[in-house]
This record gives C-alpha cells, structure tokens and sequence, in this order.
C-alpha cells in the first residue's frame, strides 16, 4: 500500500467512518511495521556508524603499508609504526612510530632501513637501526619530488620520482647532506631517464630501469652515470628486482603485467623474458629479496610467498652451509670467500643467520638442529670463554685441516689470535690489538720519553713515582692511566698467561699478580686513574669521550681511527707476556654437518685473494705482501708510524679471551673492596683462586 | 579412556624428556655423541664441585626444610586456638608465595650483603631465611588444614581426660595429621629444590663455596657446553630427588599401617 492511502484509510478509521473488515486490518498491520521513534534513531546510528567503519577502513586502507627485507628481518610498515621482524624471532618490534613515513627501503649492509617521510614541513629522509637509534642524521629533501620508489646502494639514495622537470625520473642524493654530493638527476646519456617505472641496482654497480611506457630496459653505471649498454626491450613488467648472476650475465627478477601475474627473469645482455613457471598467489604485486630468498608481497607489504633463489636459478642446491654471526655477508672479502667456494662446491648454499642470543647460540650447537656449521665468536655473545667451548668439543680444532693450513703461508704471524696452547680453532674475522694512547702534552709535562718499542711494567711503575712526584708540587692535577675496561687490562693480560681452561689450569696465587694488585692499588691511592663515569667504568666499550690530563689511555681501535695520534704497545713483564686483541674468530660447530666444507669456507676466507679485500684500514695487514691490498679507503688513515705500530701489535697479540665467569668477582666485589683498603692482596688472591679453581675444576 | 590422556601426557611431557635427557648421559658429549658408558656419572660424582654442590644441597636443604617444618608446627596449631585470625592469618602466610622471587631479592641482598664471596655465612643465613619466609607459610597453612579435619569428639574426649593443649597437639592432633604432615614435608622438599632460583638471583654465577648449589654446577657445565654433564647430574638429581621422596612416603605408609 503505499503510504498516501494508508494515511487516508488512517484518517477515515479516526474519523469514525466505517471501513471494510480487509482494509482495518492492513492499516494495523501497517502500523505495526513502523518504527518507533527511538528505534529509528538506532537505526540511523547503526548506519552512520556503519558508514563510518567503511570510511575509517578505506583511510587505513590508504595509509601506507610498506615491507622492506635485509640479510636478517623484515621491515614494515603500518599504521604509522615501523616494525621489525627478525628471522629468529617469533616476535616483531616496533621501532620507531611515525605518522608520517611514506616509503621504506632496506639497508642492504646492515639491518637497518631508510625512510621518507612526507609532512607540512616538507620531506625528508632518515634512517634507522634494529636497536632504534638513527644510522644517518636526517636529511630534508626537495617538497618538488613526488616520490613513487626509493632504494639505498652504499651511502647513496636512489628516488624514482615525478618533478615539474619531468615524469618517472631517477635522481641520486647523497643520504647524509649535500656538501659532497649534490642531488642530480641522473643524466640522459645513452639512455631516457624519463618515464620509468621500475627499477633495481645490482651489486652497488648497476642501476637497471624499466619504463612500462616505452618497454625500454637501460643499464647505467652507478660509478659514472653513463649507460653501460644499448636500452633493451622488455614489455609488460613491473617491480624490477637484482636477481642472479649466471656465466657472468647478470639476470633480473620482474613480475609480468600480464592477466595472471607471473614471475619472470630477464637476462640483462638479451632483454630475453624468461618466465620461470612459478605460480603466484592471487594479489602479488611487489618482489624483494635478501641473499638467498625471494619474497612475492602484496600491495600492503604482506608477505604471500617465497622462493629459494638458487632454485629459481636452475641451480641444483645439494645443501647448505650455514654461517651464523658472521658479519661477511656483503663484504667484498666474503664475496670472494663464496665465490672461491663455489669453485669446488657449485651446489652448496650458503646461508648466513644472525642470533643475538648467546643462549640460544649455545642451545642451538649442542642440540645439533642442522643449521650451525661455522659460527663467529663476537665478544659478549658467547657462553664462556673460547678456550672452554674448544675443550668442551663445542668448536672444532681445526689445526690439521690441511686446506687452512696450506693458506696460512700467505699470512703474517698472527695465529696466535685463533689459538690455544698451539691448537688452532678458527680464522680471523678481526683483529684489534690494544695500544695505549699518548698525551704528549702531559708526557712533557712528565719529562717521559716516550717508548719506541716494549717497554715494561717496572717501567710503568716508575712513570708512577714521576706523576706521583708531579701531583705533589700541587700544580694541574695529572692522570696517569684511563682504562675503562671492566677488568684492567693489567688483570686481563695476567690472566691471558695464567688462567686457561683448556689446559685447566689457574693461577692467582703469585708474585706477579701481588705486584699487579700492588700497582692497581698505588694508582689509586694516588689518584692517576682517570676516574670514568660509573656508568662507562661498568661497560666494555672504549672511551668515547676524551680523557684530559691523562697520559696514556688503553683502547683497541681500528687502524684508520689511529690517524696521528701517538699510541705505544701497553708494558709487558717479560718476552713471554702477551700484547691482547679483541678478535673475533670463525669457528667451525663441533656438530658442522659437514666439517670437510666448513673447513674449505674458512679457508677460501683465509685466503689471500679474499683476505686482500678485507678493508686495510680496519684490520691492518695479514698478509706478507702489504701491495695485495688496496690502501685507499676513504674511512680514513693512520699515519706511517702508527700503521707500523698496529702491524707489529698484530703479530704480537693473542686473543683476548673474556672470563666472563670471574668478571663479576674481580669487577663487582675485589677490586672495588681492595682499591677501598677493605681487603689486603693476599684475601684478594685467596679469594680469586678459590673463584677460579671452581671455574677450572667444574 | 578418561585416564589416557593424563598418562600420555605424563609420559610426553616427563618420562620421554626424562628418557632423553639419560640418552644424552650416556654420550661422551653433544658434539661428539660417542657412546661413554657411565664415564660421565663417574666423573661428575667424583667431581670435588659436585660433590660440594650435593653437601650444600643435602646440608642446606635439610636446614630449610627443617626450620620450614618446626615455623608450620609452632604456626599451625597457633592459627587453631585463634580461629578469628586463622583467616587473615592464611592469606598472609600464603602472600609471599605469590610475590615474585625477583621482587624479595632486592630486600635480601640489602640485608644480608648477598653479593660478596667474603661473607660466605651471611649468604647461607640469606637463602634460609629466603626460604622460610617463601614457604614455610605454605607448610603451615597445610598443616593448619590437616589439623582442622581432626574431629571434635576426639579433643573433647582428651580434655576431658585431662590432657593439656600441648599433650593434645602432641599426643593426638600430630598423630592425626601425620599422612597430612609427610605430605607437608614432601611439599616443602619439592620447594628446597627449587630454591636454586632465588639462589642464582642472590648470588648469581660462581657464589661462596658455602651456597653453591648442585644447579650452579648444572647450570656452569651448560655454560661450558658440557651438556653430557648437565644430563648426568640431572639423573642424579632425579634419583636423589625420588630417593627422598620414597622415603618419605615410606614412612607415612608405616605411619598409615601402624
């Protein structure tokens, strides 16, 4: 009925007028289906509300979803969090909120990433860390691009961006500022910069672009910018991605824009469209990859599938080889090391993992759940010290793997860095020796000449009479030694010759280390130890800050940090007295699934053609033949002087190995109590040997 | 039916770990996983650390739960001549068992100086007070209950036999509750085992010799990747533990049939 006859029987029944039997009980039953007031308002509200969640869904709908993956973890972004989910663990952190992000991009060094973010004040560009703090200060960028995609290679940001200059173009800005390197469009030589659509680098040396438009594929140069070859055409594809090398012919990732979307490889010399018969799931639209997996997104950064690399390559993978923390993935010197590998063994992978966790590290090796073959031991993420784990068969000895050993001829005398009582257990991955920074200010001040080469602890304790001597004529008052290491390096060099686990043996109980308490004691009682903050005296780490009117301040640094400074080699006892280095080996698992391999890793590591590529300035000179390595590193150099120093350091150090089981007795309760005069030396030697024999005799 | 999933639990959740963990006790290491006989038990029984850790555990051990048991004897029968505190009086008793070990820590360690390997004695007197103050409440709360059920026909008849309240607790309250105080001791063995947790906080890696326990030995050889050790000790552990509750029922069966 429609609603002007209901109201004119309604009007008839009111006025009294008679009205079929039919039509009464159609107007009640009409009027029954009318909605109250109240109800009527529900149900508008249920509507707005309705409207409301569709309209809230499609903004959070519109609010940028991004994923980005490095060696290690996923990045991603939503909702205005930037999220990080390592590969071994089970729980995503979120790093850093941010409204405002528009576009990540991961740092393919490290496990960071790079954003851009987009607000009234204009763009910008930052970067972040896995541990939150920032790993480029923040740039402002131009509000004249509009940006679609971006990528970092080194320390260089790539933009594919619309400018009033032109549509689909790719710049380069430098990710810290612009003194050095100037925003620049890439220029058009050889190639159209316009129009582009997708594009990748590949190795830090190629950027390939892909403009949909014109179905043109160019190659250009990283290092000059010009085009390395004639542009290919490729139709129909988008998300270019770095995929695979193969007889020397690089070759591309890309999904097809066809009706079903398909993975498709393209050979980089022929333009040729190879379609790898990979089905993908409804909805993919992006590709990103870490070493040795692909991974399908969809248009919110959600991860759909993944594929082994090498399999999408045709390559027959027989198994892997795993490296865990080992810090060589994307260096040129483990590059190398792979590549020499994959002579003999074409059908290994191998796969690199990152653990945090000492305690899983040491969980993982003795359960021998298969992916732990080589492990690099970083100081502070192992269970106990080294010589321990070699005892206990944790890490392999590997002094008669003859593939190693037929390396070590290339290389300086440095072994005693990876080894125990003549028992080699691993290949270093660094090595930085302590030396001992010079004020020469107040080492004139002291009337010191300062040592050449060796010097001793008998000498050192007459540079303690000298300071004494000086602060008594109540001048500027003068330190004589900053050590900020948890244990004093004098303690962690005696212990280095007398306390080792392997062989179980421990001594405190000693003339020398008497006289060391003595010493430690005498510096303190006089004041010359530069007094650190609580909170740095209770690291590990190095100084960061300066130490004023201090002579000499113990430090490990790399060789480039050294610069001019003036370092001396920290006093010994006599020629047996070990100089100490941070080292970090890699070790072969006492449950490697395939030693033999392991071994031949480490030894195309170790060898000369990928050590050469290690960065000089950091590690200073291995091996014999110094010309093998190229010295320019722009991170800085030291001086001829203190690179002569560090490479005699080097031959002279052992592997300083962390007794993490007698560092709180020495750090928390001895020496504190000792330098307080609560204890005399010999409580404190009574004590430290009970401590360390149970250390030893477990 | 009804029973085979508790007992298939049991058995995945403790005798197949329990199995494993044997296996692993029997192998010369994790790496090497050559068969060693009982090499490992011999050498972790005649270790001086182990053996130091098992004296400390059966010397401290028997302390706490000795002085847990005599607070819930001299409690209990407290909290039954005043029933209006008996209430207030079980949440307080219970309330530390529900406080994170962690929490209580802080407290000792100011109190007792836990940290320094030079006052050894002050360290036992802080994990046996640690103790008491966890669990002895939970010992004499249970006894409290055990002490409750006993009808009130029979302390009638004892009073009006002329037996004083401490001839009653003794003669006949006690005896009473004897099944009820086995499992009260049984109960607070299960806690002296566990106590490694508040002693690890106390003192952490490598205490005074005086409160190193069987779990630092445990816990050191897992350090050291020493896993055939850790297993040893564990069977060991379980053998003693089970040793010591045998014993216990043991003696409440003889007390059930006499």
């Amino acid at each position: 009925m429609k609603e002007q006859e209901l109201r004119n029987a309604l009007d008839a029944y009111i006025a009294g007028s008679h009205m079929p039997e039919e039509a009464q009980e159609r107007v009640l039953s009409e009027l029954r289906k009318e909605k109250p007031a109240i109800r009527k308002k529900i149900s508008t509200g249920m509507i707005l509300a309705f409207a409301l969640l569709l309209v809230t869904f499609t903004a959070l709908a519109l609010i940028p979803r991004q994923a980005a993956v490095t060696e290690y973890g996923l990045w991603m972004y939503d909702e205005g969090k930037l999220i990080y989910q390592d590969k071994e663990s089970s729980k995503p952190q979120v790093v850093l909120e941010n409204e405002d992000i528009i576009h990540i991009a991961a740092d393919t060094h490290n496990s960071g990433v790079y954003y851009i973010t987009r607000n009234s004040e204009g763009q910008a560009l930052g970067g972040v860390a896995v541990g939150g703090y920032a790993i480029i200060p923040g740039r402002k960028l131009g509000s004249e691009y509009s940006i679609q995609k971006f990528t970092v290679s080194g320390s260089l940001a790539y933009l594919l961006a619309d400018t009033p200059q032109g549509k689909g173009q790719l710049w380069r800005v430098d990710t810290y500022d612009e003194t050095y390197i100037k925003d620049q469009l890439l220029p058009s030589s050889g190639w159209q910069n316009e129009k582009i659509t997708s594009f990748c680098i590949v190795d830090e040396k190629i950027i390939y672009a892909h403009s949909n438009e014109t179905g043109l594929l160019s190659a250009v140069a990283v290092y000059d910018l010009s085009a390395v070859q004639e542009p290919l055409t490729v139709n129909n594809i988008h998300s270019l991605l770095e995929g695979y090398e193969q007889d020397g012919v690089h070759y591309l990732f890309a999904l097809s824009t066809d009706e079903t979307p398909r993975l498709v490889v393209i050979n980089t010399l022929t333009g040729e469209k190879l379609d790898t018969e990979t089905s993908l799931p409804q909805g993919s639209a992006e590709l990103l990859r870490d070493r040795n997996t692909l991974y399908v997104m969809n248009g919110d950064g959600q991860q759909l599938a993944s594929y082994n690399i090498a399999t999408l390559s045709g390559k027959k993978v027989l198994h892997t080889l795993t490296i865990v923390n080992g810090l060589i993935a994307n260096t040129e010197a483990g590059e190398t090391a792979e590549r020499l590998f994959h002579e003999k063994y074409p059908d290994v992978e191998i796969v690199h993992r990152s653990i945090d966790d000492p305690r899983v590290v040491a969980t993982e090796m003795m359960a021998n759940e298969g992916n732990f073959d080589i492990v690099t031991l970083q100081p502070g993420l192992v269970m106990t010290s080294v010589p321990a784990l070699l005892r206990s068969g944790a890490i392999m000895d590997i002094t008669d793997f003859g593939a190693i050993q037929a390396v070590k001829e290339d290389w300086r005398d440095v072994w005693d860095t990876v080894s125990v009582d003549g028992r080699q257990y691993g290949v270093p991955q660094a090595i930085m020796p302590y030396l001992w920074q010079v004020n020469e200010n107040v080492a004139q001040l002291l009337d010191w000449s300062i040592p050449e080469g060796e010097w001793n602890w008998t000498e050192f304790e007459q540079l303690i009479d000298r300071a004494i001597a000086y602060n008594q004529q109540g001048g500027q008052h003068l330190y004589l030694l900053a050590d900020s290491n948890v244990v004093p390096f004098i303690i962690d060099q005696y212990q280095q010759e007398f306390v080792n686990p392997y062989l179980g043996t421990a001594d405190y109980q000693t003339e020398r280390f008497q006289r060391i308490l003595t010493i430690w004691k005498r510096l303190h009682d006089n004041e010359l130890l530069y007094p650190y903050p609580s909170m740095l005296a209770s690291g590990t780490s190095n100084d960061p800050q300066g130490v004023p009117n201090t002579l000499l301040r113990n430090t490990y640094l790399t060789l480039g940090s050294l610069k001019n400074e003036t370092f001396v080699l920290p006093p010994i006892w006599d020629e047996n007295t070990p100089q100490l280095a941070i080292v970090y080996p890699m070790c072969i698992s006492g449950n490697a699934r395939y030693p033999e391999e392991a071994a031949y890793f480490l030894a195309c590591y170790a060898s000369a053609e990928a050590t050469s590529k290690q960065y000089y300035s950091n590690f200073g000179q291995w091996l014999k033949d110094g010309s093998l390595y190229d010295k320019e590193d722009p991170m800085g150099q030291a001086s001829a002087a203190n690179e002569a120093l560090w490479n005699t350091a080097l031959e002279m150090c052992e592997a300083v190995h962390e007794h993490k089981d007698l560092l709180r007795m020495h750090w928390r309760e001895l020496l504190p109590k000792l330098v307080a005069g609560e204890i005399t030396p010999e409580t404190y030697m009574e004590i430290a040997q009970q401590q360390a024999d149970m250390y030893i005799g477990e | 039916m009804a029973g085979v999933f508790p007992l298939l639990g049991f058995m995945v959740c403790y005798l197949l770990p329990l199995g494993m963990t044997g296996c692993y006790a029997l192998v010369d290491s994790a790496f090497d996983q050559r068969f060693a006989g009982l090499g490992n038990f011999a050498y972790v029984a005649g270790n001086k650390y182990f053996q130091l850790g098992m004296q400390n555990l059966a010397l401290l051990g028997g302390g706490m739960v000795l002085a847990a048991l005599l607070a819930a004897l001299i409690i209990a029968p407290l909290m039954c001549r005043h029933p209006r505190l008996a209430r207030p009086g079980l949440a307080v008793l219970l309330l530390p068992l529900l406080i994170p070990s962690v929490s209580a820590v802080s407290l000792w360690e100011t109190v007792f100086n836990t940290g320094s390997l030079l006052s050894p004695a002050s360290s036992q007197a802080a994990l046996i007070t640690l103790y008491l103050w966890k669990y002895a409440g939970v010992g004499a709360a249970l006894l409290y209950t055990a002490l409750q059920k006993i009808p009130q026909g029979v302390l009638d008849a004892a009073a009006l036999d002329g037996a004083g309240e401490i001839k009653t607790y003794f003669a006949i309250r006690l005896p009473m509750a004897g099944g009820q105080l086995a499992g009260v001791v049984i109960f607070l063995l299960m806690f002296m085992f566990r106590i490694y947790k508040e002693s690890y906080l106390l003192f952490g890696d490598y205490p005074s010799p005086r409160v190193y326990m069987l779990q630092h030995y445990m816990n050191h050889q897992y350090m050291k990747m020493n896993f055939q050790y850790v297993a040893a000790c564990a069977v060991l552990l379980v053998v003693f533990a089970l040793a010591l509750y045998a014993v216990s029922f043991l003696m409440l069966k003889r007390r059930r049939t006499a």
